[in-house]
């Protein structure tokens, strides 16, 4: 299985979970699993550093979170996205593509 | 973070991390692994959930106060465990820290204190023409040029004579002008303050009034019987009471001034909206007008103008200051040396203990806990003991600081100390805490986390801290030799004083210091009739051999300095010369058994109307006459009369006693004195001085019942010229002493670390058939080396550092005085084995088979 986790372009963490919760809430072992189904295996991520990621994402307001209980009907804390978190997975998402295509320039002509 | 919260939060994350981890076991179960498989590889992939869970909480900001919290019950559980480690760390610091308080205290006390008064910010202390103090005439000129919204003016280290029954007492007085009160605000314990119209009033100190007039609730209204008149108390000052004249200078009473005689020290309020350099302005604009209205000669009193604020550096300036000064900044020094040794000894026990602990911080770091983490920690371990070090040393320091209010000065004058703690000492000690508990942390933190890295990683490295430890110890002990020379210096400078040869006799005179009611003797030739008739009334009493009369006591008076144009015979052209003055009366020389090598000394015939005359000492006749014979020659001081020399006296001590070949100029007592109320009588006594004290004493009495009288030996009274050299021995000498304890516990704990590391080395060369006289050898050499390491290094920093302090010593006595060296050095050598002696023992009883077990 290729690592890609270990070189995901540093805050990309953000902008893939803002894009997977904006089609709505989930927990966080969901999250990771379709970051993992949606990238078909490419992508997994380190749960180590998801949890910190989405308790930094909490503290600046672009997530929200409640208990509810899950597909397995356990207790589980589903996460969603705020106005705020709309907003910055826009701005995010502007960002990554200048730079996917600014890199896609460079393969290209160098 | 609110501990309830923070709780919610923990459960929170730990019920999300049980989903996660079961979710994924369970799917890893349905691919086809058994449970305890899915459940290892499920944890595996989660990586540390300590790890995780701190950065989750640090997400929130909240992580700092949340460990500070826990870290701290931990270093209290920590430190619990270890209590001999604690308390040794704790004294240390409880005595560098509290000594450092108490010298910062004693400092800001003597030089920095504030005086009691409204709004000290806005008071100024002025000085005009040069002087600190003006006549009445000028001050009243000052006063009502409206310069100031009030000028006040004090007169301090003025006498009375107080009659209480059969005993008169001298008082020390400052008289004060009418409005001092008013404009300074000084506040009261009871009563109110002098004011306009009070002739016969006096507001008594509160040490006079606790010992002289037992304290008695109903003092105001109370007559004092001074200088014959009774005077009414009109008010009690506060036990904190702290004067205008600062230094801890407290006289007994304030009285107004009621004649136009004697000058006055002045004390301005700034207007509202006036800073002290625009007062000064126009300060000296008012001293410029006063020089048209008074015109005098030789001064103008707009020519040196200041306007100095009351407290602080501006008070530090000129006279004997800078050499106090010097003299606390030395303290300071010391005790900042002090608390080093004792930071780097609490460096060296945290140090020896972080070995203990590696197994500790490898496992929390294997379990996923940052170094920054662990060294946090360990600094609030250091922290803690800084703090409790702190406490302990402030509470030392408050002890310390009650004695010190209660000593009594030996200075001729009232000193009384009020020092309070206050926030600058509380703050100075926090500063000094957490400094000392950086300094003493952080070197422990970094290596033991350092080291416990290398323990992870399967490496064993003791010997690289073995050598730091080394050196932290050689270090201390370099600092305490150059304490402990310090202070040897300090106490052989003491013991030379004491033995030094004053030049005049200290064994067979007495001296009784009488102060006459001013107003029973009008003239100067008053006073001259009473002083000649009491001077046969004491040559009459039995066991007199001769009696005297002297304007300042040799070694008793810093007044007696004088710089003057001095022209002679042969050095037409005068020479400006710094020397000591004496007015005295005939027999002065036989009394004091100063030899007179040439010529006579005052004779009655020296008396008011006979030609000027004069007596010098020899090195004032070199510098005036080279080899030449000065008998029967002239010389002129200043702008006054000629006089003749009729005599050379041998150099003996005037001020101090470390002055050599002072020059000295003496004028006939008959000839000048009578001006002061203030008597100086010196006696020579057949046999013991001490049998004379209560014969002179009555004698006295007779002349003058109205007088106060003070007869001592003038053995004891030379205690004053001593102080200094004593104050400096002292201080330096227990400040070295507690320095080499604590560097001496600083090497034992090293070589006692340092055996027991080597336990089983030694056991293995016991058993390779090492004699127990060769293990000893081998620690006590360790021992050794450490401390040679520490004096060689030590040795050369005091001698560069002690040489500036050539000016405190006594002459002869050189800042590397070979003697004083080879006592550190014997002192340092002997503290170092007895500090081996313990490890080395008990190296030499390891059991070899024991030991090879061992680990």
């Amino acid at each position: 299985m290729p690592d890609l986790n270990q070189e995901l372009l540093p805050g990309t963490l953000y902008l893939l979970v803002l894009r997977t919760l904006s089609a709505g809430p989930l927990h966080g072992y969901a999250i990771a699993r379709r970051i993992q189904a949606v990238s078909r295996d490419a992508l997994r991520i380190e749960e180590g550093s998801l949890y910190p990621a989405l308790n930094r994402m909490l503290a600046k307001g672009w997530l929200a979170a409640e208990w509810g209980v899950s597909e397995t009907n356990r207790k589980a804390r589903f996460y969603r996205l705020t106005a705020a978190g709309r907003k910055q997975l826009q701005r995010e998402s502007a960002g990554f593509e200048r730079l996917v295509n600014a890199i896609g320039l460079v393969m290209k002509e160098a | 973070m609110p501990l309830f919260k923070k709780a919610r939060f923990d459960a929170a994350l730990e019920e999300e991390m049980r989903l996660h981890l079961e979710t994924r076991a369970a799917e890893l179960i349905a691919g086809g692994l058994t449970e305890p498989e899915a459940w290892a590889q499920a944890r595996r992939e989660f990586g540390s959930p300590l790890r995780m869970a701190e950065e989750s909480r640090a997400a929130w900001g909240w992580t700092w106060l949340d460990d500070l919290w826990r870290d701290a019950r931990h270093a209290v559980r920590a430190l619990r465990r270890d209590w001999g480690f604690t308390a040794v760390a704790v004294a240390s610091l409880a005595l560098g820290i509290g000594v450092n308080t108490l010298v910062f205290s004693l400092t800001a006390e003597f030089l920095f204190s504030e005086p009691s008064v409204r709004e000290p910010g806005t008071l100024a202390e002025l000085v005009v023409g040069g002087d600190n103090q003006i006549p009445i005439r000028e001050y009243r000129f000052l006063r009502d040029a409206g310069v100031f919204e009030g000028l006040a003016g004090a007169n301090p280290m003025q006498e009375a004579n107080w009659r209480a029954g059969e005993t008169t007492r001298r008082l020390f007085v400052t008289r004060v002008t009418d409005n001092l009160f008013s404009v300074t605000g000084t506040p009261l314990l009871m009563g109110r303050g002098l004011a306009k119209n009070d002739v016969e009033a006096a507001v008594v100190s509160h040490r006079f009034w606790r010992t002289r007039l037992e304290g008695d609730p109903a003092v105001l209204g109370r007559a004092l019987a001074l200088d014959g008149r009774p005077h009414t108390i009109v008010g009690v000052l506060p036990e904190t009471h702290r004067t205008l004249t600062g230094f801890g200078y407290s006289p007994d009473l304030y009285l107004p001034i009621t004649l136009d005689r004697g000058r006055v020290a002045l004390y301005g309020r700034l207007p509202s909206g006036v800073d002290h350099a625009a007062a000064r302005e126009r300060l000296r604009a008012a001293c410029a007008e006063m020089d048209r209205v008074f015109p005098d000669g030789n001064r103008k009193w707009s020519s040196e103008v200041a306007v100095n604020r009351l407290a602080g550096i501006d008070r530090l300036r000129g006279g004997f200051l800078p050499t106090v000064s010097a003299f606390f900044a030395v303290l300071m020094g010391a005790v900042a040396l002090l608390l080093l040794i004792a930071c780097v000894n609490v460096a060296g026990l945290l140090l020896a203990r972080s070995a203990a602990r590696a197994q500790e911080f490898a496992i929390r770091m294997s379990i996923g806990a940052g170094r920054g983490r662990l060294i946090r920690q360990l600094l609030t371990e250091s922290l803690l003991l800084a703090l409790a070090g702190a406490a302990a040393g402030v509470a030392l320091n408050l002890l310390s600081a009650r004695l010190m209010n209660r000593a009594v000065f030996a200075l001729p004058f009232p000193v009384k100390l009020s020092i309070q703690p206050d926030l600058r000492l509380l703050l100075y000690a926090s500063a000094v805490a957490v400094a000392a508990a950086v300094v003493s942390g952080l070197l422990p933190a970094l290596r033991a986390t350092a080291v416990s890295a290398a323990i992870k990683s399967g490496e064993r490295q003791v010997s690289g801290r073995g050598r730091l430890r080394a050196a932290l110890v050689a270090g201390q002990l370099a600092v305490s030799v150059v304490m402990l020379a310090l202070a040897a210096l300090s106490v052989r400078n003491l013991t030379l004083a004491a033995r030094l040869d004053p030049g005049f006799d200290l064994r067979r005179t007495a001296w009784a210091q009488v102060r006459l009611v001013p107003e029973s003797y009008p003239t100067p030739e008053a006073v001259r009739a009473e002083v000649s008739s009491t001077l046969d009334r004491l040559r009459a009493t039995p066991g007199v051999a001769s009696a005297s009369v002297a304007y300042f006591v040799p070694l008793n008076d810093h007044f007696s300095s004088r710089a003057a144009m001095i022209y002679s015979d042969l050095l037409p052209r005068g020479e400006r010369i710094e020397h000591a003055w004496n007015a005295v009366t005939p027999d002065y020389f036989a009394t004091m058994a100063i030899p007179v090598l040439r010529g006579r000394e005052f004779t009655a015939g020296d008396r008011e109307g006979a030609p000027a005359v004069a007596v010098v000492n020899e090195a004032m006749s070199r510098k005036l006459f080279g080899a030449a014979d000065p008998v029967g020659r002239r010389i002129r001081i200043g702008e006054r009369a000629e006089r003749i020399v009729v005599g050379v006296a041998r150099n003996s001590k005037y001020s101090t006693l470390g002055e050599v070949d002072r020059p000295a100029l003496f004028e006939p007592w008959l000839q000048l004195g009578g001006g002061r109320a203030t008597l100086n009588y010196l006696v020579r006594a057949a046999g013991s001085p001490a049998a004379l004290v209560r014969p002179l004493n009555a004698a006295l009495l007779e002349a003058d019942p109205a007088s106060a009288i003070e007869v001592k030996l003038m053995s004891d009274a030379t205690a004053f010229a001593l102080l200094p050299s004593r104050a400096g021995a002292y201080f330096l000498g227990a400040i070295g002493l507690l320095g080499l304890a604590l560097a001496a516990v600083g090497l034992y704990g090293a070589l006692a670390y340092s055996t027991s590391r080597r336990t089983r080395e030694i056991g293995v060369r016991i058993a390779l058939g090492a004699t127990r006289g060769r293990v000893l050898r081998l620690v006590f050499g360790e021992g050794f080396a450490v401390v040679g390491g520490g004096l060689a290094l030590g040795l050369a920093a005091a001698l560069a550092i002690t040489r500036p302090l050539a000016r405190f010593l006594i002459p002869g006595l050189s800042p590397s005085d070979p003697t004083s060296y080879a006592a550190v050095c014997v002192v340092l050598a002997a503290v170092g084995a007895a500090a081996a002696l313990r490890p080395a023992l008990r190296a030499a009883r390891i059991d070899p088979m024991q030991a090879i077990r061992y680990e």
